[in-house]
Formats: structure tokens, sequence, C-alpha cells
């Protein structure tokens, strides 16, 4: 990817269904200078995803249409179609192992929602993204 | 038998007259089939030699002596090579017979069905004795099915097993198996065993490989082992119990039997499918006001009056609480399950102490509690997954908290002991009468007072447990009722346990945190 993209100018797209978080992560994202757009439809997601324009993608696992774990799937295998794009999976949903392993070989961060304040998102998100 | 054994005991059965002119012994059975095959053999010649005469007659007169004489030979050796082949096959039959009978007794693969010994043809010859005798003597040496009934007997009880039944000789080829054996038939109708052990440590091939030849002995359990790949219909589950013996008799030297579990294993998973599920509906609502109040605090910190920001401390204690709460049952329900899957890495206690230091302090200033925190700088580190280690921590400080009284202190120690590192949490509250104290780790178990007084589940001193003795360590409670109680976990010094670790590289390219983890691109590009 490439690093010399300014933290400001990053574009994020957030794939969330639940309207209050999705709201809430858009809202901390923008205020912290990050371009965002946000779907709520897996299937619509997974196509934008797909488009490479974007630095960074948080996908959440529970979407209607796709499943997150098969949009990552579609994305990141067999080759990887979107080598430019970090993708943080954010979840509620406690995975299974062998969905757990399949997420850690393609993710480049898996979180708990529950455990994450939208503070604590950024400091990640920065993270990821450097 | 020998030429000295006792006259052959006749037959009941065989007291027709035929058999009283002529009666059966395997004695006659040589002489016949050299009379026999005599015999054909004479007619035989006559025949050739007639036809050979003729084509001589008839080609003398057409060609010359010599010419006539070739062609006759010509003539002779066609037909004896074919005469010879059919002459053969005839008198070899009673050895085909005989064959087949012992490739019976051996067990190896035949599509050939074991020969009728009540033939009227073979016991006129003594042939049906021989056969008697072999297969009757085989049945006494080596216990084997020897006739077609016995035989159906054991096919039946296999059939009737609640098991997959699979036998293979040495080649691994199936050479017997039940109906139950998960066993895929190939479009050239090879046999062959249809399971599925990506997921295991190693296959049965492995195995067998491992083994064969070199073993004189050996047996081998898998569990959780699927028929066919996710998401392909007739999916099943088996467990597998494999057994290899060196020279088994009849060649059956592997044999493979699986236990169908789909049922128990599959219903353990909907019921942990259904735990994740409720607890996916119940972070929801939590990440929502963990989030917003996150963002209220942000954007109203300033002007809130310090009433206020205690307001906003509760509400956040009490969404991170709820947060371990949904924690505790799914990990309880991954130790019910036994997916309870610990990362035992080295770690300072003061990193335990540290992960959750700020939470604690918060949740206890809430609640008009103070919590102090000796522990000697010296300490050595333990074997520990840290997310875990410090859900129990939180639990027992949470518990304190809520067993003690207005004003109360906390006490949290730590010291080296026997190998282990003991960590105490000492409150100066209600305690534990004795009577309740050896049944306070089991799961939703609360003492009849707490019951009514204070809230909780009952849930988190049983996956505190759950979680220490997964660890290798103990979980124990000192109490004296009206004065306090002071429970002790204990976690292995890393040093003594660091061999039995597995290390990965995987793991240390992710940067945990709780339930979460980042991963760690600067070591992975190294």
């Amino acid at each position: 990817m490439d690093k010399q993209t300014d933290k400001v100018a990053a574009s994020i797209l957030v794939i969330e269904d639940d309207r209050f978080i999705g709201e809430m992560y858009v809202r901390s994202l923008r205020a912290a200078g990050y371009k965002v757009d946000w779907l709520i439809d897996g299937g619509e997601g997974l196509g934008a995803a797909s488009s490479g324009k974007y630095d960074l993608i948080l996908l959440d696992i529970m979407l209607p249409e796709k499943m997150g774990d098969a949009i990552l799937r579609e994305l990141r295998t067999p080759d990887d179609r979107i080598p430019n794009t970090r993708i943080i999976v954010m979840t509620n949903f406690e995975q299974d192992d062998s969905s757990r392993a399949a997420t850690e070989a393609r993710a480049d961060a898996y979180l708990i929602k529950a455990d994450i304040t939208p503070r604590r998102m950024l400091e990640i998100v920065e993270q990821v993204l450097a | 038998m020998t030429a000295q054994a006792p006259r052959p005991k006749p037959a009941e059965s065989m007291s027709g007259d035929e058999n009283k002119i002529n009666p059966p012994r395997i004695g006659n059975f040589h002489p016949k089939l050299l009379s026999r095959s005599w015999l054909i053999f004479f007619v035989a010649q006559w025949i050739v030699a007639g036809l050979v005469a003729a084509v001589f007659v008839l080609t003398v007169d057409i060609f010359s002596l010599s010419i006539a004489v070739l062609i006759s030979v010509s003539v002779l050796l066609v037909i004896e090579s074919l005469v010879g082949y059919f002459l053969l096959k005839q008198t070899l039959k009673p050895i085909e017979t005989i064959a087949r009978c012992l490739i019976y007794i051996r067990g190896e693969p035949s599509n050939l069905p074991l020969p009728d010994r009540d033939n009227p043809k073979f016991i006129k010859s003594g042939l049906g004795l021989l056969l008697n005798t072999i297969l009757d003597s085989a049945s006494q040496n080596n216990n084997q099915p020897v006739t077609d009934e016995k035989y159906q007997i054991y096919r039946d009880i296999l059939e009737a097993l609640p098991v997959g039944f699979i036998v293979m000789n040495p080649e691994r080829k199936i050479i017997a198996s039940n109906s139950l054996a998960p066993i895929h038939t190939a479009p050239d109708k090879k046999h062959s065993i249809q399971l599925d052990f990506t997921n295991t440590n190693d296959s049965l091939d492995d195995w067998l490989k491992q083994v064969c030849g070199n073993e004189i002995e050996s047996e081998k359990i898998w569990s959780h082992v699927q028929n066919v790949a996710p998401n392909q219909p007739d999916r099943r589950v088996f467990d597998v119990i494999a057994h290899y013996r060196q020279n088994a008799p009849n060649g059956a030297e592997i044999v493979v039997v699986t236990v169908d579990r789909t049922t128990e294993y599959w219903g353990e998973e909907d019921n942990a499918d259904f735990v994740a599920l409720a607890a996916h509906e119940l972070r929801g609502p939590i990440t929502v006001i963990r989030g917003y109040l996150d963002i209220l605090e942000q954007q109203l910190g300033s002007q809130l009056t310090s009433e206020q920001h205690e307001l906003i401390d509760r509400l956040n204690v009490s969404a991170k609480r709820l947060s371990s709460y949904v924690n505790n049952i799914l990990n309880a329900s991954r130790y019910d399950h036994k997916h309870l899957k610990l990362q035992l890495r080295e770690v300072t206690i003061d990193s335990i102490m540290d992960y959750i230091k700020d939470d604690m302090a918060l949740r206890a200033k809430t609640q008009n509690r103070t919590i102090t925190w000796q522990v000697p700088a010296e300490l050595p580190t333990v074997a520990a997954d840290l997310s875990s280690i410090s859900e129990v921590l939180a639990n027992l400080i949470d518990n304190a908290i809520k067993y003690s009284h207005d004003g109360g202190q906390i006490e949290i120690t730590a010291r080296v002991e026997d190998g282990f590192v003991a960590i105490s949490i000492a409150d100066h509250g209600v305690g534990i009468p004795s009577v309740v104290a050896s049944n306070l780790f089991s799961k939703f178990y609360r003492s009849h007072r707490s019951r009514d007084t204070i809230g909780g589940t009952g849930i988190g001193l049983f996956i505190s447990r759950g979680i220490i003795e997964s660890h290798g360590g103990h979980i124990g409670v000192q109490s004296t009722e009206g004065e306090g109680s002071t429970f002790t976990f204990t976690l292995p010094i890393y040093a003594t346990v660091a061999d039995k670790l597995e290390t990965s590289a995987d793991n240390e390219s992710l940067i945990r945190e709780g339930g979460s983890w980042i991963k760690n691109h600067n070591r992975l590009e190294q």
C-alpha cells in the first residue's frame, strides 16, 4: 500500500448493518479527518470493496445478503484482489476455530466491537494504516 | 490326512445305494483323476490322429509326399495346441476347485463363490470329501467362518453393529466392511474410505505409513473426523479407531471402526452457536452504549460537573462489566464444550495487573471501595493467557467489591509458592460460611444470602476456575464469615513449563488484546 498516503486523506469503507454502530464509527472517523463511505448491505459492500479505491475497509461479519467472512474470502483469495487495501474485521460475533484461522490469514486486524471504544478504534485504524 | 489315519467314518447321510457300491474316499480322488484324465487324453488323441490321417490322405494325392507330410504335421501342431489347452483345463478342474476353497479359507478377495461340496459329481470322485475335510479342519484350526451359513451369521452380526467396520489387507485394499462404514465407491468400482482428516494432526494414511511393517501391533483414535468437506451434502462426523496388527490371519491387518457422532457433536455445536448468536445480540447495544459514552465524554468533558463525571464513570463501568459478563458466558460455553483455547505465553505479573488496573480502579471508585496493589518487583514471569487471566482477576475483584462494605479496602498481593506465582485478592466484607465455600466454584452457584441481596449470575467463579485449571494452576478461597474472604489463584512460573509450550511464529505476528488482534506488519515484513 502507499504508505505515504496522508492519514487525513485516507479513504475508508465501512460495511456495517447496525445503524447506530455504523453511524458511530462514521462520525468518529470523519471527525478524525478520514474520507468515509458507509454501506449496509454485504453484496453492495463487496462490489465497492473490490474497486480497490479504499485504503482501509472496516468489515462486519453478520451482514445482510453476504456475510463478512465470505466477502473477505472473495477479496483475498486466491489472488489478493485489493493488495493495497487493509481490512479490519469488526464484529461482535465470536467465530469458531476454522473461521478464526481463515480470518487471521486474510484480515489485518480482528476487533470485538463491544470491547473497543471509538477512541481505541481510531488508534488501531491509525496503526493499521501506518 | 495320512495313510495311517483311522478309517474314515462314513457319514450317515451317505448311506444310499450308490454310496454302498462306491463309498466316498479321499483315496479314490487321485486314481480317479488319473484314470479320467487318461481317458480324456486317450480319446482326444485318437480323434486328433484320425483328423491328421484324413488330412494326409486328402493332400497326398494333390501334392508331393513331403508337402503332404508337412501339411499334416502343421495341422497336427495346430490341433494339438488348441486341444491341449482344453484337455488340461478339463483335467485340472478339480485342482481349481480346491484352490477356490483355499482362497475362501485365506479370506483373499475373490468374485468366485465357494465350490458346492455337495455336488454329486464331487461326492462320487472323492473331491467332495476332500473339500469337506479341508474346510472342516480350517474351521477347527482357525475358528474361521467356513460354511456359508456360519459366514452369513458373522455378516449379519457385522451389519447389526452400531458402528462402521472396515477391514483392509496390508496393501490397504478393503477386504470387508459393513454398510455403516463411510466408504466411497469410485466409478471404476474401487472402494476407498471416505474420511476427511484435514482438520486432524495426522491422517489415517500418515499413521498407517508409520506403523505398517514397523510395529507388531498399534492403535490410534481420532475424534471429530468428518466424511466430506463442509458445504457438501450428507456430511457426518465420526470418532475413528484404527487398529493395526502385523501378519493378522486372513490378511486382515488393518481394522478401522467408525462411530457416527454427528448428533452429539453437532448438537453441541448448535448449542455453542446459540450462545455465540446470543452474545452477538447482547454485544450490539453494549457497543453503542460504550461508544456513545466515549464520544459524549470527549465532547462534553470540559463542561461536565464532577457529579456528572461520576455518573458517566458509573455508566462506563457498568457497560464494561456487561461486556465482561458476555465474555464470561462465551468462555463458559467454550469451556463446557472443551473449546476454550488459551494462548499461553511468557507474561509478567505486572502486565496482568496493568491490563485491568485502570478499569478496576474506576470500578472500585464508583462503588466507594479502594484497591491496593502490593506486587513485589522481583517476581518471576508466568505462563499465561493475558486476556483470560485478566478476566479471572477482574471477576475476583468484582466479587470483592460486591461482597465488601461501603468504604472497604481490597488488597491484591502476589508471591512465589512452589514453582507457582500465587495471586490473592482479599476483602474485609461479609465472608463465606465454610459449608458453602466448596460449592462456590460450581456453575450458577450463589450462596443463599447473596441471592437476595446482590446481583450476579454465579458464572464468574465457574469460568475463573476453568481458566485457572486450564493454565495448570489452582484456585481456592479462605474465608471467615463476617470478616472477609481471600481468593487465591496460582499460575505456573514460565521457566518451569517453557519447554512444554508451543511456540508459533504466526502467534508472534499478532498483537492480541482480549478477543481482538492486530497484525504486526512490521514483524511480518521483516
